[in-house]
């Protein structure tokens, strides 16, 4: 199978690192992007990755936070005397590819695209006790793979924000949370049209740790975000939320994975889905309860908007339970915009357009809920606002 | 009737009743008060048999036998009775199913043949009467939607059906207004009889008003630490429980 | 010949063998197996040429796996694929073996007419065919259709021949197209144009003999403005290896026309530690048409292994789908279960209420899919599953697909997982009944959403059903 559509594969660097991506390069010859049979990628529209044919990114400014941290991936060594952190590129941090192990067999998707491609990153090794922040990952073009771990008791804030253009981008970051410790993910995605994203965040979450995920999927063709997460400690807790927005013929997908491993551990997921002209939504959620653990509480949820006769949405709220201590609920809803609202706003002198603009805003802009003001929430804001705007009637 | 010695009886390691003694004699109404966290409805589900309480130490005899060796449906069918604090919803099961099932268990431990329809409609009818309940009670599932009053008199409905020996109440007065509370007390007070016994778990002097108790009981931290008339029940309600620490 | 041996305990109350003449093919399936089971049957040609040409699809398909299913891999060249009773093709009741009337009274299925159940005709199907029909004669005054499905095929081939495979194909799946190839009989139904059939029918399915498969086929028409209520009851009898059991249902409701179709499901589902049991792995499918609905109702209580999706194609305008399940699971028993909704035509509504209980090792599993196409103007669903643990060794899953391509539709889902209140029993065991009891009346409350859609005559067995199963599944 012809990977052009996987753009140039990074030269050189150490062997274990070499022999990976050959071996994830030989992966996705053979195998390419998973298709309509795997259950996490049957409502996925890979062609729009697998006809592209990535060019340069596009040079794009990258703006700044006041007082946060900031690092453009795989430009700058940045950190600003953080000792917590560490910029790599070329070299990554040992263990990042499991070079150890170059004949395991490499996972599929995601994880296989970016072990081609990525080339730069950042090593966070937050040391126990340690707030360590607003953390401000911009990624402008290279493909990237992280390695944060959160010290017991720490905290750390940190946005992972993309920005630009240039064909198919990837970003994978593998994360743990220490005991009690608070992790907040903020993914903003915003790229050039065309510019797909395979990104994935996989969280392990120990005792009392706390992790808290917003992903905002704007602009772009194909963007896809995983977050598998595994609460392996007892009361440690997930919170994700994600809102979806597209026209043209893009797409929005998002896949969780959330396994509680430990007792008394919550999960809580909302999805949003903004949908107009031939896009498409996808949101494919599970909630794994193992056999043994107590006192579980999960929530999941996933609403779609459809603004257009051709556009699709699909949702998947999954539910695996091998417990009995548990209250899990999930819920889906998809429907147009609620004609009540529309008639109320009306009734009080907005115009249609207003109207169904407000209510959209309403739908979208709850997922912003959590995301603290001095992590780029107005960054957030404007972006959500502008693709509504666009996207919207 | 029920004779307790030394009860001592723990919830998650935590013991609650510590050395209780208690004697009811048929026929009594004795009333059990004492402030919150006195252990008051621990003791009514330890007597009902619920299986989260441990008993650590002690005994209850009921009606000559050992009450602990009983499991709670075997209680039950011996005739001990629990007006729940907090009656439970059973979605989906109508209140008439679940006392026809239910009266006939009890039957049936008695040697009696089981109710029909027409027999238990029959029954049921008086009984509502009792506590002034309309027959469409029985259609609708059980405690669904109930009012705090409503599901309060569903329990003493069921008691008045079930013919207890021992019937033990638990705050069955919390949560009602003056009308409800005239209507129950009442209730329990025709359900009286010389071979039954009632323990009346309560915070209030009202309860007692109507339903006048043969002895009164203080339970505080697990023990009965001040027993009396009627009398003391209205003391209480006058003064509170701090004397009964400084006597 | 001996009488019917029971079973020592009252486990699985249907557990018995009945030792009859039979009439038995070997093992093993090839093109010579079709045509003696058509030749057996006297069919028309039209008919064996469709079996032969889904035995050659089928040959050249895979066998699905599922990876929530554990199974025992089936060998196809060790069941038979034909057992029946010698005396077949019964002229009157009277003529029925005795030894089969007698299983079916002691599974409360009376074929002596006067002593149906009133107001039911009922199907007794026999391991491979129909052994008896009642009421054909009071069914045949309003033109109602209603007969073994060999019958069927010899006595109204047309309908036969225009209806059969045009809802499931026999390329439809693995499992329907080994049904098309070899099934031995089911039911048949035909209700005429503006025919409200009076009468609820009935069909009782049997697996007695041993190493046997059963493959039964039911077709049911309800022709324009017809209207139809349908009851199937199954059952077999203990064997310590698994059986096979691979049915195909089509339903074809016309405009206007209504099917109600309900199931209670009762195979033998393997003895405690799992061993032996029937897999249930059945293809339901209706095809509703304008202003037309099909209900399926279904309490599965039975089988090792149920993989089962009763599903509708909402292809007219206004048609109207329903599924209302209850499945519960004890011991080693797996379910998977669930519907299909397809959306097709305008102002299309469904509705699927789904409760799976499980105990035990078991898993239980609600599958299923919301599909809302381009043309499906006005859509409306709504989907409810709830699923109630009992005791920590089981697993709850819930899988569903909704995939909405109309701006127009309403789909709402909503989905909990609950364990059993331990308050709940508390307060009946409170009032004496027994912890079974007890857990029979949660169980049954739970469920009561779904029972209350079943017929009067099957409600009841399958109460009893529910708290039967989960005997036991609190210690």
């Amino acid at each position: 199978m012809a990977l052009d559509w996987l753009g140039a594969v990074p030269e050189g660097g150490p062997e274990g690192l070499r022999a990976r991506r050959a071996a994830a390069v030989a992966h996705l010859a053979e195998h390419g992007l998973p298709g309509r049979k795997d259950e996490a990628w049957r409502d996925t529209p890979r062609r729009a990755i697998l006809a592209g044919r990535p060019g340069a990114p596009r040079p794009v400014e990258v703006p700044v936070l006041a007082g946060v941290t900031r690092v453009v991936v795989g430009e700058d060594a940045g950190g600003a005397g953080a000792s917590w952190l560490r910029p790599w590129r070329g070299a990554p941090p040992a263990g990042l590819f499991d070079e150890a192990t170059p004949e395991a067999p490499v996972e599929p998707g995601v994880e296989a695209v970016n072990l081609a491609l990525a080339a730069a990153g950042v090593d966070v090794d937050l040391p126990a006790g340690t707030d360590g922040g607003v953390l401000h990952l911009a990624h402008a073009g290279v493909a990237a793979r992280h390695r944060l771990r959160l010290g017991a008791g720490s905290r750390l804030v940190v946005v992972e924000h993309h920005l630009g253009g240039g064909g198919l981008r990837s970003a994978v970051s593998r994360v743990e949370v220490g005991e009690g410790a608070a992790l907040t993910w903020l993914q903003l995605v915003d790229l050039d049209a065309g510019t797909h994203l395979l990104g994935r965040v996989a969280a392990a979450v120990a005792a009392g740790g706390r992790l808290v995920a917003r992903s905002l999927l704007l602009g772009g063709g194909l963007l896809r975000a995983e977050f598998p997460v595994t609460l392996a400690g007892a009361e440690a807790a997930a919170d994700l939320g994600g809102v979806g927005i597209a026209g043209g013929d893009d797409a929005r997908d998002h896949l969780t994975l959330v396994e509680h491993r430990g007792d008394r551990t919550r999960s809580e997921q909302r999805f949003r889905y903004v949908l107009d002209e031939r896009a498409r939504g996808v949101f494919n959620g599970l909630v794994r309860v193992v056999p043994g653990v107590a006192g579980i509480e999960a929530h999941q949820g996933a609403r779609g908007i459809l603004l257009s006769d051709e556009a699709e949405v699909h949702h998947r709220p999954q539910l695996e339970i091998r417990a009995d201590e548990v209250a899990c609920t999930h819920g889906a809803a998809i429907g147009g915009l609620d004609e009540e609202a529309l008639f109320f706003l009306r009734a009080r002198g907005l115009s249609a357009e207003d109207a169904a603009r407000l209510v959209l805003r309403g739908f979208a802009f709850e997922v912003l809920d959590g995301w603290p003001e001095d992590a780029g929430r107005a960054w957030a804001e404007a972006a959500l606002g502008r693709r509504l705007g666009q996207g919207g009637s | 009737m029920l004779t307790i010695r030394n009860l001592h009886a723990s919830v998650e390691d935590t013991e609650i009743i510590r050395g209780l003694d208690l004697e009811v004699g048929a026929g009594e109404v004795h009333a059990i008060m004492g402030p919150n966290g006195a252990g008051k409805s621990t003791l009514a589900r330890v007597l009902a048999g619920h299986e989260d309480y441990r008993v650590t130490e002690g005994e209850i005899r009921f009606l000559g036998r050992d009450l602990l060796a009983m499991n709670v449906e075997a209680r039950a069918r011996e005739g001990i009775f629990l007006s729940f604090q907090q009656p439970v919803e059973i979605p989906g099961v109508n209140t008439a199913q679940f006392m026809l099932a239910a009266v006939n268990a009890i039957r049936a431990h008695r040697g009696l043949e089981p109710l029909d329809g027409r027999g238990f409609f029959a029954l049921a009818r008086e009984k509502l009467a009792l506590v002034g309940m309309d027959p469409s009670f029985l259609k609708r599932n059980l405690n669904e939607g109930f009012s705090g009053g409503e599901k309060k008199r569903n329990e003493i409905f069921q008691m008045a059906m079930l013919e207890p020996r021992l019937a033990v109440l638990d705050e069955t007065d919390s949560g009602l207004d003056v009308d409800a509370l005239r209507v129950i007390a009442r209730g329990v007070e025709s359900l009286r009889a010389p071979e039954r016994s009632m323990l009346v778990i309560t915070h209030h002097q009202k309860l007692l008003d109507h339903l006048v108790p043969d002895r009164v009981h203080v339970l505080r931290d697990g023990r009965i630490v001040a027993s009396g008339g009627p009398e003391l029940a209205r003391r209480i309600d006058a003064e509170g429980y701090g004397w009964i620490e400084e006597a | 010949m001996s009488k019917p041996t029971l079973p020592i305990d009252d486990e699985y109350r249907y557990g018995f063998t009945t030792d009859v003449e039979q009439d038995i093919l070997p093992p093993g399936l090839n093109e010579d197996v079709i045509r003696a089971i058509s030749r057996k049957k006297e069919e028309p040609d039209f008919l064996l040429e469709w079996r032969l040409k889904a035995y050659r699809a089928w040959r050249e398909m895979e066998e699905p796996h599922w990876a929530q299913l554990r199974m025992e891999p089936i060998d196809y060249q060790a069941i038979s694929y034909f057992a029946a009773p010698r005396r077949e093709r019964v002229k009157s009741m009277e003529e029925v073996d005795p030894m089969i009337r007698e299983t079916f009274q002691k599974l409360g299925i009376p074929l002596e007419e006067q002593k149906v159940l009133a107001g039911v005709a009922v199907d007794a199907v026999f391991d491979s065919v129909s052994v008896a029909t009642t009421f054909k004669e009071k069914l045949a005054e309003y033109g109602v259709i209603f007969s073994s499905f060999s019958e069927a095929a010899r006595e109204h081939p047309d309908l036969v021949r225009k209806y059969l495979g045009t809802v499931v194909s026999y390329r439809d799946n693995f499992f329907a197209a080994l049904n098309a190839a070899v099934f031995s009989d089911g039911s048949f139904v035909y209700v005429p144009p503006g025919v409200r059939c009076p009468i609820d029918l009935s069909t009782y399915f049997r697996i007695n003999a041993l190493n046997t498969g059963q493959f039964e086929r039911t077709l049911i028409i309800a022709d324009e403005g017809a209207s139809v209520s349908y009851l199937e009851g199954c059952t077999a009898p203990r064997r310590d290896t698994n059986q096979l059991h691979a049915a195909v249902v089509e339903l074809i409701a016309r405009d206007r026309a209504t099917i109600k179709y309900s199931t209670v499901q009762n195979w033998y589902p393997g003895d405690a530690e799992g061993r032996g049991g029937i897999y249930n792995l059945v293809t339901k499918r209706g095809r509703v048409g304008t202003d037309a609905r099909i209900s399926w109702t279904q309490v599965e209580t039975g089988s090792a292994v149920t993989w089962k999706y009763p599903s509708c194609i909402l292809e007219g305008d206004r048609a109207v789908g329903e599924f209302y399940s209850v499945a519960v699971t004890n011991h080693h028993q797996q379910a998977d279960t669930g519907t299909k909704m397809i959306h097709l035509g305008r102002d299309t509504s469904s509705t699927i209420i789904s409760k799976g209980i499980s105990a035990g090792q078991s898993d239980n599993a609600y599958r299923g899919q919301v599909y809302v196409g381009r043309k499906a103007r006005n859509a409306r669903n709504y989907t409810q599953c709830d699923s109630l643990l009992i005791g920590g060794g089981c697993g709850a899953h819930t899988f569903p697909y909704i995939d909405v391509h109309h701006a127009s539709a309403t789909v709402e889902h909503e989905a909990s997982t609950t364990r059993i209140g331990e308050d709940q029993l508390f307060y009946l065991r409170q009032r004496g009944l027994s912890t079974d009891d007890a857990v029979g009346m949660v169980v049954n409350g739970f469920a009561h959403e779904v029972m209350k859609e079943l017929p009067m005559e099957f409600a009841v067995e399958a109460r009893k059903l529910l708290g039967i199963t989960l005997e036991g599944a609190v210690g």
